[in-house]
This record gives C-alpha cells, sequence and structure tokens, in this order.
C-alpha cells in the first residue's frame, strides 16, 4: 500500500515537473526562455532563429500578412526581463518588439500624433517612433510565479500583427 | 487509505482551479473575483458601468495623483484553435496638459524605451495609460493582475519625472 502510495507521489511529481519544463518561468534567464520559445516555435513549425542582440539573445521571427504588397513585413524579435515586485514572489516579462522597415518621410510630428490617436482607439500594442524615424511595434506577456506556456508569448505576437495592420494604413501617406 | 485519502485531497486542494481567470469568461465574473480578490488584499473597488461596458474602478494611494483605475477582460486570439484573452488595466488620469509637439514627444520616449505601459492623450487632453495581461487558456490567478496594476503605476511615476509634472 505504501509503496504504491510512493510511486504515486512520484508519478505526479515527475508530470509536473515535465509539465514545468516547458513552461517560461519567472526565475528563467533570458537565454532559458529564448530556448524554451525556439522549442515550441520548432514543435509548431513556426520558422524562427535565434540571434544575438547587444549581447542578448533574442528569438527572431519573420512576419509576412496575407494582405498584398511587401510593405507589412515585419521581424518579432522576443527577449525577457525580470520586473520588481512588492511581494516576495518573482515575476518576469517577455518583451515582444515589431521591427518594420518603414522610415517615416514626411510629417514626423503628424505620425506620433496618429499613433497616439491609435493607443486611445485600440489597445493592441504600443506603437513609437524610434530615433532612426523608424516605426516599431511591442507588446508585454507578463509570466505568473506558476509561469505560462510559451505558445501565450506566440498569440500576444499575433495580436501585436493585427495591430500594426490597423496603423499602417492610417500611416501610409506619411511613408 | 486514510492517510490516502488525506493525501488526495491535499493535491486537490492545492491544485484547484479556484478563482482563476479564464480568456472566455464573462467580463461580469471576472470583475466579481478581481473585486473579491482586491478585498482581500485591502483594495476596494466599485463595478462602474462605461459605454455599456462594466469595469471595475480602483483609486490608487493619493501620492499617485488625482487617478483611477479600472480593469476588463477581454478576447484577444486564437492560437493553436485555443481562444486567448487579455485583460485591459486602464489608467485614467486627472493630469490634462496641452497639446504641445514635446509632450507627445516625451510620451513617444517613454513608450519606445520603457516597458511599464503604454502612455497616450486622450480626447480630453488627459494622460492615460494602458497595461494589459494576456490571459491564456488554462488560465491566471488574480496576483498577476494587482501586480501589473503596480508595474503600470511605475510607468505613470516615470512619465511624470520626464513630462516634468507632479503625478
Amino acid at each position: 500500500m505504501c509503496l504504491k502510495l510512493i510511486v504515486a507521489v512520484l508519478l505526479i511529481s515527475l508530470g509536473f515537473t515535465l509539465l514545468n519544463a516547458e513552461k517560461l518561468l519567472p526565475g528563467d534567464d533570458n537565454e532559458t526562455i529564448i530556448n524554451k520559445l525556439k522549442a515550441n516555435a520548432d514543435t509548431l513549425k513556426i520558422v524562427t532563429e535565434i540571434a544575438k542582440q547587444e549581447d542578448n539573445s533574442v528569438l527572431q521571427m519573420g512576419f509576412k500578412s496575407n494582405e498584398p504588397g511587401e510593405i507589412y513585413k515585419a521581424v518579432l524579435v522576443f527577449s525577457s526581463l525580470q520586473i520588481p515586485s512588492q511581494n516576495e514572489k518573482k515575476y518576469s516579462i517577455v518583451l515582444i518588439y515589431l521591427f518594420t522597415n518603414i522610415e517615416i518621410s514626411k510629417d514626423k510630428s503628424k505620425v506620433i500624433d496618429l499613433i497616439n490617436q491609435f493607443h486611445n482607439d485600440y489597445w493592441s500594442g504600443t506603437f513609437s517612433i524610434d530615433e532612426k524615424n523608424r516605426v516599431k511595434g511591442k507588446i508585454t506577456v507578463l509570466i505568473p510565479p506558476e509561469g505560462i506556456s510559451p505558445n501565450s508569448a506566440f498569440a500576444a505576437s499575433m495580436f501585436l500583427m493585427q495591430g500594426w495592420e490597423i496603423l499602417f494604413q492610417n500611416l501610409k501617406p506619411y511613408i | 487509505m486514510r492517510k490516502l485519502i488525506v493525501l488526495l485531497f491535499t493535491f486537490s486542494m492545492i491544485f484547484a482551479e479556484e478563482n482563476l481567470i479564464k480568456p472566455t469568461m464573462p467580463n461580469d465574473e471576472f470583475l466579481r473575483i478581481l473585486s473579491e480578490y482586491f478585498k482581500t488584499n485591502g483594495i476596494e473597488s466599485e463595478i462602474i458601468k462605461l459605454k455599456n461596458i462594466s469595469l471595475l474602478k480602483v483609486t490608487p494611494p493619493e501620492k499617485l495623483g488625482n487617478m483611477w483605475l479600472v480593469f476588463s477582460l477581454q478576447p484577444m486570439t486564437v492560437f493553436e484553435k485555443r481562444a486567448y484573452g487579455f485583460v485591459q488595466i486602464n489608467m485614467m488620469t486627472g493630469r490634462r496638459m496641452h497639446r504641445y509637439k514635446k509632450h507627445f514627444i516625451t510620451m513617444n520616449e517613454h513608450n519606445l524605451k520603457n516597458s511599464e505601459g503604454c502612455f497616450f492623450m486622450n480626447e480630453f487632453d488627459r494622460i492615460e495609460g494602458n497595461l494589459l495581461i494576456v490571459v491564456p487558456p488554462e488560465g491566471i490567478k488574480p496576483d498577476i493582475i494587482l501586480q501589473g496594476k503596480n508595474y503600470l503605476q511605475d510607468g505613470w511615476v516615470k512619465l511624470s519625472k520626464m513630462l516634468g509634472v507632479d503625478p
């Protein structure tokens, strides 16, 4: 009886260990998060590659909309960082950036105005103009103490892309 | 045998999906769970109606200025045939600013370089902030929303410093 109980407990804990092995956990360092995302992307047959950005590993993923034209093309970049907590629990975030090759060539202040208006009307990511006058998008996924499936990060990246497709229509005249 | 029952009961208590926020649950149910969670953590909240949507309103400490936060649950996307939702934390600040170019540039800079929420100016020239928390199909515990709320508040403190104003 006792032996059966021990075996049952061991099997349950093994099950949870395996379940947690693929989860993104707040204690994971950036390298581990990137490797877990990469493994998950491979399973889902999503083409990604690990690259280096300022000595940090990031996961890159190309995106092309179903809409005609190459202008939608963007690269999604995943990385992670720990965030401060007001309790003893650990939290971190997955940061997903959307880099476009779109340079604002006409009226930058009007574009910033339009982006502000977009943030007022929709919530599917944060968009801004970088130092090189390029449109950049961002979305964050909070990782709770119990962890989160890597699929959550990919679902969030899809949502960010949907936001970009809406915003892009408004920015067209200024590109 | 009795020990086995106690053990199984303990396991079921630990892994019970009590008060989990699920992506497809009705917004009203989400607000009830969150309101109860806030109450147990000493945070007063009230359910309000705005443009036919129910929201949970919380007023943070006075040091953060005249400001309130609202929470709602909305559908996000379907990925790998499973529905994902998001909790939107919207911060309405009482800070009214002129529509100067420099203010928009500062907000753009904040949004570019920081991850503690997204800030913009609404149609009443007041600064608002937004933070999204992804709700996976398996659900999340309400404590992650409290963490998100604090994170967004940190963002507002950072932005008000950049704008050179009191929150």
